[in-house]
Order: C-alpha cells, then structure tokens, then sequence
C-alpha cells in the first residue's frame, strides 16, 4: 500500500506493511469491542459516583425556585386528580 | 489550645482549625453541630509562633479517623461526615478533596468552585486542591508536618500524602463552604512573601527529585508555578508529516504548508536526535519535492502515498517507517514557535504510564486553537478555543501542565508502544476524529494523556483538508465512545471559560 514497488526491497516492504497494517487493525478492532463491552457495563451498572452526582443534581432541582414555582401551579391538578381517583374508587 | 468533643463513641472526623488574631470560627462550629452524624471533634490550635507547631501539637491530640486542617471559618455540608464514611470504606482511600463553594454577601445562589480529578502533574503546577481535603488521619499523623518549609507547609502536606500509594478521590458535591470574599481559586495560600515562595521552591524540588526528577523554573505569587519535567536520555523522535505538498495562503502569503512547517522544526528546535518522515502524496510538485529535501538533509525521510487520501492509514504509514521509540504526530498546516516544544512534549511522554502528550495551539490571529480535548455532550471540542494568547483560563488552567482526556493529532507524541498497543489510528476514521478515538483508545490501555503549554505551534487549521465531518464518522464514533463522551474528569469547567 502506497510504496514504490520497482525494486525488490520496496516490495518486502510493502508486505510487511500490510502484515504491520493488519495487526494494528486487529488490535484496534479488539479495543473496538472492548469498548462496546464496557459500554454496555456502565449502562448496566452506573458507578456510585455518577449516582451521588444525579442525587446531587436532584436536590440542587428541588431547592430551585423553578421547581417550587412549578409545585404551586401544579398543585391544584395534583389535588383534583386525587379527589378524582377518591371519588373513582367509591 | 482547646477541644470540644462529639456524643458517641469514637469521633470520625477531626478538623483542626488553624487560629490567628481576629479569626473566629463561627460558621465552621455550627456547621459541625449541624451535621447529621455528630461523630466529630474540633480542635482550635493557637498559642504556636510557628504553623507547623502548630499543627504538629494538634496531631497529638486527633482521635478522629479522617482530619481535616483549615484555616479559614469554613462551613461543612450538612452530611459531610456520612459522605466521608462511605468514602472512606475502601481501604485503600488516604485523601478525598472536594468542589467547593463560596458564599456570597448579599445572599443568592453560592459560586461554585469546580476541581479536576486527581491530577498529580497539574498539582505540581499549582495547588489546585486547596483547603477542601480530608486525609486518613493516620496517614497525616505517619507523615507528620515538615518544619523547614514555613508558608508552604499545607502544599506540602498534600503533595506527600497524595504520593504515598494510597487512593486519592475527587468527589463534585461541594463538602465545604468559604465565607463570602474569598477568592473564586482553589489555591487562596498562594506563596505571597520572599519566605514562602522560597519554601515552595523547596517543596517541589523534592517533589520532583522523588518522582522522576525535574526542574522548578519559577514559583509565581499568582500561585502558578513554572516546573519542568526532564527528558530521560536522548530517545529518537519520529516526527511523521502526512502531506498532500498543497499551497495555501499562510501570514498573507502563499506558501508551501509543508515546507512552512519542516523549516519552522529545523529553524527553532533544540532537541537533537529527530527525524522527519514525511508521507507525501504523488501528487506534490516536483519543486516542493525538491525543496523539502535540500532544506530537510539527513534528518528527512519522504515515503509516498499512492492510496485515496485516508489520514490515518498515511500515519500509519508514517509510523511504520519510523525509527523512532517516540512518535510525533504533526500536521503540515502547522509552525513551531516555541522552541522547547520536542522536550516539553517528550519529557510528559516519558512519565510512567504515559500515553500520549499535546500541545498548546493559536490560530493565526494568535487566539487559542487546541489546549486539550473536551469531550461533552456526546461531543468532542477543544478546550480554550477562540481565548487570546496568554489567557490563564479557568483557575489557571491554560498556563500549567495538566492531565488531560485527550490531545489532537495535529501535534501529538506518544510512545511507539503504545501506538502498537492501541492498533494505531482506526482505518474506520478516515478524515475526522482519529484523534478521539486514538486518545479514547489510549484511555481505555490506562494510559494517561498530558497536555503542556510549553510546547507551543501555530495551526492553520483545516487549510489542507476538508472540515466537512460526515454522518458515518459520527455515528461511528457514538457507536464506540458514546458512553465517554461526556468526560469532565479533568476539565469540570465545561465549554465555556469562568
């Protein structure tokens, strides 16, 4: 691949290289994979660090006024579909 | 010197409380009282001439399991001691540092101070850790408090007990709190007077003649301070220049990018022992031909491409005709300016367990173009990019050296093996993000990737090849690094700048 080849020389070199070329693909396609398999691990089980951040970010959103905000105006639907569900089950 | 002690038996935390005339520690009590677990004890040292009298003294008297020394009238998170019980579990554990954040006077959402993770080269440039770590005490109390260091006795403390073999951890939650006017920057004991920046001077000296050896250039009041890694021996650098021989307009004027660049490298380097391979396509004139070789002599070595253009398999290419123990992969559309650049980007490639080392890059117009990767988002950026020449960027973090998640191809090094352990640049990447997957690669062997802004070049970035990233490139890389893709391990500051 991309060498002269009008002499012997630059045609062993030319092998070698695509031997080279191979194992690198090979190595690379392995870590490819390993990859793959560690990605599928850290959707199975996220590490306790990236559960304390969420936990983090969780009550930070709770502690936002946005939020509380949010609670009022949701507060009145909150309460009708619980009068609703109440009434449902008489 | 007085101690108040916790209910329950046996403390846990120990924090000891520097005192000084006119310092009170109002907001640290109460927030001790407040915890939820109240396993602690409080110990004001005062009545000492010396800081580290003073420390030492309090020593004697910790119970506690994990020590916390302060010198300012902090305030700790309401679960700070359950959250260093479930730390602190693994054996293994001698230090866990915190974010933290800063109150402010009238009120309002505090700012909020962000660290990298555990980044021992970076902590030899400045003491980005700050106040906010919790040792084992018995680790503090094993290796005691240096007396010949007066002002830099803190820094000290956690250099050594960082480099001790133990685990050292980074949690994000914000452990401490700081009293409104503190400085937004971890490293507030910063060496102010000629005493203590001789005393940091000292520090790092040891510091780096027991990790490999090293040279402290200059220790700044500003807290940064200038230290270099030394270059073991004198190994063979390949430098390997995929090239098309393409002209493009460089400063205004229309050049030879390739021959731009191969004069810069021979014009500023002082490194001695490199060669120079370059892969050019069969397409380059005859006169660039000519030219690269009468100004490139012995070092230089052309070896053609004949294939479609593919950058990685040309690097691989080039690597596999080098013949040297490090590889230096470089961009033609780039200039050397600093001249120290092969030393500076070989002396972090010889640390062990490095992987790889990049450098810091301006655009023309001298604003910042690469000081590192960032990897947000599902995305893959520059850090510092579009920032002018010789912005300290946040908590200084464009002026040291530092661990990093990964470095452009543009100008990169690694060692030849761990280029053949990662199988190279993927042939699966072909224009775009080669470089992410490499450095990604590297990551996953657990290597480490340095980043130095001492090594410094010009990159007319893209003049000689397309920008356009295709679908497939991108789907490609999701496909294998989605789930690293968001990496704020060791730049929390996300893509904009504080």
């Amino acid at each position: 691949m991309g060498i002269e080849t009008v002499t012997d020389e630059h045609s062993t070199d030319n092998r070698e290289f695509t031997d080279y070329q191979r194992i690198l693909s090979l190595t690379d396609e392995i870590l490819g994979l390993r990859a793959a398999l560690a990605q599928e691990g850290v959707r199975l089980s996220p590490s306790r660090q990236k559960v304390d951040q969420l936990e983090d970010e969780i009550r930070q959103l709770r502690a936002s006024t946005t939020w509380r905000v949010g609670r009022v105006i949701m507060l009145p639907f909150w309460l009708g579909r619980k009068l609703l569900m109440r009434l449902d089950g008489r | 010197m007085t101690a108040s002690e916790s209910r329950e038996a046996g403390p846990l935390l120990t924090v000891i409380a520097l005192s000084a005339p006119g310092r009170r520690f109002d907001e640290l009590e109460h927030s001790l009282l407040g915890q939820s677990n109240l396993r602690f004890e409080l110990i004001v040292a005062d009545h000492e001439p010396r800081l580290d009298m003073m420390i030492s003294k309090s020593l004697q008297m910790v119970r506690g399991k994990f020590l916390l020394i302060v010198r300012r009238d902090v305030a700790l998170a309401s679960d700070t001691i359950e959250h260093l019980e479930d730390a602190f579990r693994a054996d293994d554990l001698d230090v866990l540092y915190s974010d933290e954040e800063i109150r402010r006077k009238k009120g309002g959402r505090p700012y909020r101070l962000l660290k990298p993770d555990f980044s021992p080269e970076r902590l030899r440039c400045e003491f980005y850790i700050g106040e906010a770590i919790f040792y084992r005490a018995r680790v503090v109390k094993e290796l005691g408090i240096a007396s010949d260091v007066p002002g830099a006795e803190l820094y000290d403390l956690a250099l050594r007990a960082t480099s001790g073999g133990g685990r050292v951890e980074h949690t994000g939650i914000a452990l401490l709190s700081f009293p409104p006017g503190s400085e937004l920057s971890a490293n507030r004991d910063r060496p102010s007077d000629a005493v203590s920046i001789a005393s940091t001077r000292r520090v790092l000296e040891r510091r780096l003649a027991e990790t490999g050896g090293g040279i402290v250039a200059k220790v700044l009041d500003d807290g940064v301070f200038e230290t270099h890694r030394r270059v073991l021996g004198s190994p063979l650098v390949s430098i390997i220049i995929p090239s098309r021989g393409s002209q493009s307009g460089i400063k205004d004027e229309r050049k030879s990018l390739l021959i731009n660049a191969v004069a810069s490298i021979l014009e500023k380097s002082t490194y001695d022992r490199y060669e120079i391979v370059v892969v050019l396509d069969d397409v380059a004139s005859r006169d660039v031909v000519d030219r690269i070789t009468s100004i490139g002599g012995d070092r230089l070595r052309i070896v053609w491409w004949r294939e479609p253009f593919n950058f990685s398999a040309k690097v691989n290419y080039g690597a596999f005709c080098a013949l040297g123990d490090y590889y230096l992969f470089l961009n033609d559309d780039t200039e050397v300016i600093s001249s120290s650049w092969i030393e500076a980007l070989l002396a972090l490639c010889q640390l062990p367990g490095a992987g790889m080392s990049g450098a810091m890059l301006y655009f023309e117009d001298d604003t910042i173009q690469h000081a590192g990767h960032l990897y947000e988002g599902k995305d893959a950026g520059h850090i510092g990019t579009n920032e002018r020449r010789g912005a300290r960027g946040p908590h200084d973090a464009l002026r040291v050296e530092r661990e990093v998640s990964g470095v452009t191809a543009a100008c990169s090094m690694m060692p030849r093996e761990v280029f053949d352990a990662v199988g190279g640049f993927s042939l699966l990447f072909p224009n775009n993000f080669n470089d992410v997957d490499l450095c990604m690669k590297v990551g996953q062997l657990g290597h480490t990737i340095y980043w130095t802004p001492r090594a410094e070049l010009f990159h007319f970035e893209s003049k000689s090849r397309s920008t356009r990233v295709s679908r497939y490139e991108v789907e490609t890389l999701w496909s294998r690094w989605e789930w690293k893709l968001n990496d704020l391990r060791y730049w929390p500051y996300g893509a904009t700048n504080i």
